[in-house]
């Protein structure tokens, strides 16, 4: 198979997540990276004579980390995302939407409401690099996977 | 006519299933050029209405309203043609979702 000319990197990537208002925002100019993991549940069996397991697939899962920068303004990651945690409707899920490679038309568009089981900082005297902050979510339900067509 | 290959997200516009035809006009052209270019959207050949179960004595009747093919019957306008052929608007409406559904693929099992 030839070389692929379609590959892209992650430069421009796009991350929203909602305020508390449940208005989409951008925190990808604070985020300095994004993971995002799908498995799925597999379960397995061997028959007597039998040299190969069998398998069965069930449940999809996911599980995402962000990492932000930790700035003051109120409208940027860490405090959105702090205010979420610290606030009282911390059990309550929020719309968390990403782009891949770019949000522009033909890129693929993923969508879930997750919540944050984790926000971990270290904070370090000796380190004159920003303060980051790493933020797990969990989805609640369906992850959607679409192109953009806007 | 496009045919939806992948799942878009159209924004206010909704959710477009693959498998299904949608003529897209609201889009600008270097944006389905972006979606044809990642395979998301493929132009759908329109084939002619008389070769479509059941359209092929209705073909000629469209035929008068300048309708050919399927695409051309999709992306009329109900009331237009309804008028200009002295029918009603359901049967124009009807013919148009028979249309629909033949050229319109099964959703993949497993989503």
């Amino acid at each position: 198979m030839p070389v692929s000319t379609t590959d892209r990197n992650a430069c421009s990537g796009g991350i929203w997540i909602d305020d508390a208002a449940g208005t989409p925002v951008d925190v990808s100019g604070t985020s300095t990276s994004f993971d995002y993991n799908f498995t799925v549940e597999v379960g397995d069996w061997q028959a007597f004579q039998e040299a190969w397991k069998q398998r069965l697939a069930c449940g999809r899962d996911g599980a995402f980390t962000i990492n932000v920068v930790f700035s003051t303004a109120a409208t940027e990651g860490y405090q959105i995302l702090n205010a979420w945690i610290m606030g009282a409707a911390y059990m309550t899920p929020r719309t968390l939407t990403w782009y891949v490679p770019d949000k522009n038309v033909g890129s693929n568009k993923y969508e879930a409401e997750v919540l944050m089981p984790s926000f971990s900082v270290t904070l370090d005297p000796t380190d004159a690099g920003p303060i980051i902050a790493t933020i797990e979510l969990l989805p609640d339900g369906e992850v959607t996977h679409t192109i953009a067509a806007t | 006519m496009f045919r939806i290959l992948r799942r878009l997200d159209c924004g206010d516009r909704g959710i477009l299933e693959a498998g299904t035809l949608s003529n897209l006009g609201w889009m600008k052209q270097r944006h389905l050029d972006s979606l044809e270019a990642v395979q998301a959207i493929s132009k759908v050949s329109a084939p002619p209405l008389k070769v479509l179960p059941g359209m092929r004595r209705k073909a000629k009747k469209y035929e008068e309203a300048g309708i050919e093919d399927a695409s051309d019957l999709l992306k009329s306008n109900t009331q237009e043609v309804a008028e200009k052929l002295e029918i009603d608007e359901e049967v124009v409406d009807g013919d148009k979702a028979k249309v629909q559904s033949y050229l319109t693929a099964d959703k993949p099992k497993g989503g």
